[in-house]
């Protein structure tokens, strides 16, 4: 699920990065903003709040990445902690503020016309009213394996939690998901494998 | 025991399904005995996934964040570099201080310094005609460019100052091109003549050293970037005599701290990524990093912040 399969593959792009090389952090903004955007809209349901925060993101990582090291964390979970931390601050300051932000009403990519928009609108706000209901590392567990793409490994990692648990966690969510999408039917879809490893 | 295979097997599948190695049924047939329970997970799963891989951020919102990040990049180096030439390369004497800092030698050190400068340029002078070396040819003192004259360099120094105060008073965010810009003015004012309106760039110096202070103290998120910036501006009032009081501490936080997760997060500190939040000051600067920001109240109380990572 990850785009790179290794996470010590993206060493070399992000220590360029981290000299300031400017192909290099063009690089690895064009190869992980569309996974951290999705990240966000996992935990957001929100197109919007997932456009302004996925950019957000990025200018946070250029704050730290001097600060990254290799050591402690593949390069993708320590950019995960930081579009968590940023959905939580904005989560914060949306509850100071009193609001809560509606779903989706964004453009999703492939849409044959008006049906099927409308569809993937709805099939996003069910998952998404279905995952608001899933306890905090549940919710994180499905945005980071389905939004982000991350594999098992570099969710734990990102999560600071093991392996087998982040399995644990993921069968439990998926489980919850089942039950609650599936107290409201809707149209079920052909589906057949993907056939890339990448979401990005 | 059960629980536990059918979680292996239930991301062994979805692993499998999502790159595009195996489809649903042929892992229903490959698990036979978890097959009704591993269906209906791994076909809610896909559904989740697909939902999501349907969405990609518009065109329009990555060109326009790539431009954003890019130009961001660009003034981070820049400032950088910038608080590199502005350090300190010579020892600048407590008489040339005593100018600006209004100590003992006062005019009288000013008068002194006209005096030594006269008469150390007479005498390379005179030596440099004497030696015949160069045809008896004085290179000329250099002469300030009109676009670094005190007044003017000065007056957009504190225009800039100026704008960006009245940006944060509004509830703005400063940039770091505002920072940049701010540290590009001060050293326009180093390397003019400030002969004559020391009391100018002396205050425009503080006031300057003050807003960075204010940086800080409302966006902690900018402050390696305003430190690197406040540094560069003290190594140039440094240069020229000019004494800043020390910077004051960072004031009141603006973003949350890093806290652990769930309960049943083993949040470890020495796995944590990311360094130490304070920047090293830069050489010659007296500034202070800002200190790491205490808790903020939250008002949910179930999400957290992830550990280890608070930029």
């Amino acid at each position: 699920m990850s785009p790179n399969g290794n996470a010590q593959s993206d060493r070399p792009l992000v220590d360029r990065a981290r000299a300031g090389d400017e192909a290099a952090l063009s690089e690895l903004y064009q190869s992980y903003f569309p996974r951290v955007y999705r990240y966000i809209l996992a935990r957001t349901g929100n197109t919007h709040d997932a456009e302004d925060l996925a950019e957000e993101v990025f200018m946070r990582v250029l704050e730290a990445i001097e600060r990254f090291q290799w050591r402690e964390a593949p390069f993708s979970a320590w950019l995960f902690r930081i579009a968590h931390n940023a959905v939580i601050s904005q989560r914060r300051k949306e509850t100071a503020r009193g609001k809560t932000g509606p779903l989706t009403d964004g453009l999703p990519i492939d849409s044959d016309g008006p049906d099927e928009l409308i569809e993937r609108r709805l099939v996003l706000n069910e998952v998404m009213e279905a995952a608001k209901r899933l306890p905090e590392a549940q919710r994180q567990v499905i945005a980071l394996r389905f939004g982000a793409g991350l594999s098992v490994a570099e969710t734990a990692r990102a999560m600071n939690k093991g392996e087998g648990n982040v399995k644990v966690i993921q069968h439990k969510a998926i489980g919850k998901l089942r039950e609650m999408m599936g107290q409201a039917p809707r149209k079920k879809k052909q589906r057949q494998p993907v056939n890339e490893g990448t979401k990005a | 025991m059960k629980a536990r295979k059918l979680d292996e097997i239930l991301e062994e599948s979805l692993t499998a399904y999502l790159e595009g190695r195996r489809s649903i049924e042929d892992s229903l047939s490959l698990y036979p005995s978890v097959a009704s329970e591993l269906a209906p997970l791994l076909r809610t799963a896909v559904d989740v996934s697909r939902t999501f891989d349907g969405y990609e951020p518009p065109e329009h919102v990555r060109e326009r964040g790539l431009q954003r990040f890019l130009n961001d990049a660009r003034a981070r180096r820049r400032l950088k570099a910038l608080a590199r030439d502005t350090e300190p390369t010579g020892f600048v004497p407590s008489w040339l201080r005593g100018i600006f800092s209004g100590g003992r030698m006062g005019l009288v050190g000013a008068a002194a310094a006209v005096a030594v400068i006269t008469i150390a340029v007479g005498s390379a002078a005179l030596l440099d005609n004497g030696s015949g070396s160069n045809d008896g040819i004085v290179q000329p003192i250099p002469t300030q460019n009109d676009d670094t004259e005190t007044p003017v360099a000065v007056a957009n120094l504190q225009s800039q100052i100026a704008s960006i105060r009245a940006r944060i008073d509004r509830g703005e965010t400063v940039t770091v091109d505002d920072l940049l810009d701010i540290a590009t003015k001060a050293k326009a004012v180093g390397a003019a003549e400030v002969e004559g309106n020391e009391e100018a760039v002396t205050a425009v110096f503080n006031d300057a050293d003050d807003l960075f202070n204010d940086v800080v103290a409302t966006q902690p998120d900018l402050a390696d970037e305003a430190d690197d910036a406040q540094g560069a501006v003290r190594n140039v009032a440094g240069g020229l005599g000019i004494d800043l009081p020390p910077a004051s501490p960072a004031g009141t936080p603006a973003t949350p701290p890093a806290v652990t997760d769930a309960p049943t997060a083993p949040a470890s500190p020495t796995t944590a990524p990311t360094a130490a939040p304070t920047a090293a000051p830069t050489p010659g600067s007296t500034t202070t990093s800002a200190p790491t920001p205490p808790p903020e109240p939250t008002a949910t109380p179930a999400p957290r912040s992830l550990p280890g990572i608070n930029p």
